[in-house]
């Protein structure tokens, strides 16, 4: 059965005059931004040297801004996926139509995943046009289609994790700017926190003159930007900004012989559990019942 | 079809419910009237499964809210007292919307939300936008809504509140004509009187506890003996009143006008009586006889203000 939250949703989003200009705004930056790279890269590089040296594009420019592009797509969403789910649950309570749903028939969870299915329909239409963006690696070549495909997957995946902390903020506060806030923070606690943490953690380790310091690295495994790296490195064959960046090496074993694929799909399957406790987390709070019985 | 056992609730040291017990027949258009606080929005809160009590049980066509919240959300139409809108959805979108809820779409959910709208006087309304509808027509529409998954009770909490003069009319013909189709309707107001036109029964609440229930009638026989005596002299006003300053059945003694008002508990023989004794002091008196209670009066009494 269709969900009727995110049918509603959906066509609630697309009705609005504010989302195409939102989509060719979101366009636009990556495609200023891509365009820039790309002239930096290559054009740059011809005025700068020598035009023999023009006459072909070398592949580590290539998978640089192969990098540059799906790093941008990837800020992109995540700067625009909290300010669409934070406000979906508090956004109901603002309008005054959450009680009314809460007494209809849907159960909570079948609200909170309406929620975040509408909420990922809207960023898949952001993802879907940008491909023609990404696809300007194709001019010179060095990248398959099949690469830049699983680079938008994980960007959904991406979408789905920090949309579900998003919508879970927007059952606990009862204010959009209050969820929005906590979301971003969250946003990044995940991606700069982490390596806070790990970093924090290798210097203490270092004072105690130890060298390994064990799962500590691990944490890393919520970190999108270190699934990102590892997929382009695993796609590229490459592995050096995984190892300097995720600190496997000194993690000791067996955790430094993860290689930066098996590292990808490990931080996806995490990042899957992260997005469905918080899903469970926000259908437990949505639950008026049971949100009285633990106040008592 | 209701049936509410010793209901409580608290929120941190305000009591909201305190032994709520309160009965309601299949096919009742019931009204509960109270104060604001009295405990109103939380009782139908509970009830509609918004809300978990701290005690006491709440029974809804024999089914427990409590136990069984999902069975009882079919048979409950509730509308809050506020109407909560979706921007950018039309009125014939916004009835789609809550049919699907109920796994109701195509033709045979619009024809579904046409009629329930045509039921609430809105079927002209089909195409507009919600947010441009007015106040009356957005809590006809809400109305609407409730009944679109054909409820057995329907729970609303203050729907005439904020309507003009014939927006009201309007939705108590509607409530009536529900209430004819044999719906049993459960509607709360701090309005007594505006109750007491359509409701079949009506329970007053006050600090959480329904104080007194049944139909106004029953209400008004039971609390106009409590109604002060208004009497007109003619003659000898203020002997008869030094007089009945000294009758210990007498509460107090008030002047408005020619009238004089007179708190007296008592049957009417006992009426009879203090009549016959003010005559005999010499007073000469033109009306004798108890104030005739309204509804207002009546729910300012029960409510003790």
């Amino acid at each position: 059965m269709r969900n009727p939250i995110s049918k509603m949703e959906m066509k609630l989003a697309v009705r609005t005059k504010k989302f195409p200009i939102n989509l060719f705004v979101l366009t636009g930056i990556l495609t200023i931004f891509t365009i820039f790279a790309f002239y930096m890269i290559f054009d740059a590089s011809y005025n700068h040297y020598d035009a023999e040296y023009a006459t072909y594009a070398t592949y580590t420019n290539i998978t640089i801004l192969y990098v540059f592009i799906a790093v941008m797509e990837m800020a992109l969403i995540c700067f625009l996926v909290p300010a669409i789910t934070a406000g979906t649950i508090a956004g109901e309570r603002e309008k005054q139509t959450l009680e009314i749903l809460l007494t209809s028939k849907l159960t909570c969870w079948q609200i909170v995943f309406g929620k975040l299915k509408a909420s990922i329909s809207t960023i898949l239409l952001y993802i879907i046009s940008s491909i023609p963006v990404m696809c300007i690696v194709f001019s010179i070549g060095g990248v398959a289609v099949t690469d830049v495909l699983q680079v938008l997957a994980y960007t959904v995946v991406l979408a789905i994790y920090v949309g579900s902390a998003g919508i879970m903020f927007s059952t606990i506060y009862k204010k959009t700017i209050s969820a929005s806030v906590l979301t971003y923070v969250f946003l990044f606690f995940i991606t700069i926190g982490t390596f806070a943490i790990i970093y924090m953690r290798i210097y203490i380790a270092y004072l105690d003159g130890v060298k390994e310091f064990g799962a500590w690295p691990l944490i890393n495994l919520i970190n999108p930007i270190t699934s990102i790296v590892a997929l382009i490195e695993s796609q590229l064959g490459s592995g050096v900004m995984f190892e300097d960046l995720c600190l496997i090496s000194e993690a000791g074993s067996p955790f430094n012989e993860l290689t930066p694929e098996v590292w990808f799909w490990i931080s996806v399957v995490v990042q899957i559990v992260v997005a469905f406790i918080c899903l469970c987390v926000a259908s437990k709070r949505l639950n008026p019942i049971k949100k009285a019985k633990k106040n008592k | 079809m209701v049936k509410i056992e010793n209901l409580r609730k608290t929120y941190g040291k305000f009591t909201a419910l305190d032994g709520m017990n309160l009965n309601i027949k299949k096919g009742e258009l019931f009204g509960f009237v109270g104060p604001n606080g009295a405990g109103k929005t939380t009782t139908m809160r509970i009830m509609s499964g918004l809300l978990s009590a701290d005690s006491g049980t709440v029974i809804v066509d024999d089914v427990n809210v409590t136990e069984s919240p999902k069975e009882v959300k079919n048979k409950i139409g509730y509308m809050p007292d506020f109407f909560g809108v979706y921007d950018n959805l039309k009125a014939i979108e916004y009835m789609e919307f809550f049919a699907s809820i109920y796994g109701l779409e195509g033709k045979a959910a619009r024809k579904l939300c046409l009629e329930m709208m045509d039921l609430v006087n809105l079927a002209d309304k089909e195409n507009f936008y919600v947010d441009s509808l007015s106040r009356g027509m957005k809590q006809r529409l809400c109305l609407a809504r409730c009944l679109i998954h054909s409820p057995e009770l329907l729970i609303l909490d203050e729907p005439a509140s904020g309507l003009d003069p014939r927006a009201r009319f309007e939705m108590k013909e509607i409530l009536r004509n529900l209430s004819d189709m044999g719906k049993t309707i459960l509607i709360s107001s701090h309005i007594l009187p505006e109750l007491a036109e359509m409701c079949t029964n009506v329970g007053i609440v006050e600090k959480g506890r329904l104080v007194v229930s049944g139909t106004v009638d029953e209400i008004m026989a039971q609390f106009n003996n409590s109604n002060p005596l208004v009497l007109r002299y003619t003659e000898g006003q203020e002997e008869s009143l030094r007089f009945l300053k000294e009758n210990p059945a007498v509460d107090n003694i008030s002047i408005r006008g020619e009238k004089v008002y007179i708190g007296f508990q008592g049957t009417a023989a006992e009426e009879a009586a203090l009549l016959k004794s003010i005559l005999e002091q010499g007073a000469m008196v033109s009306s004798f006889g108890r104030e005739e209670g309204n509804l207002e009066s009546l729910f300012m009494q029960i409510t003790g203000n």
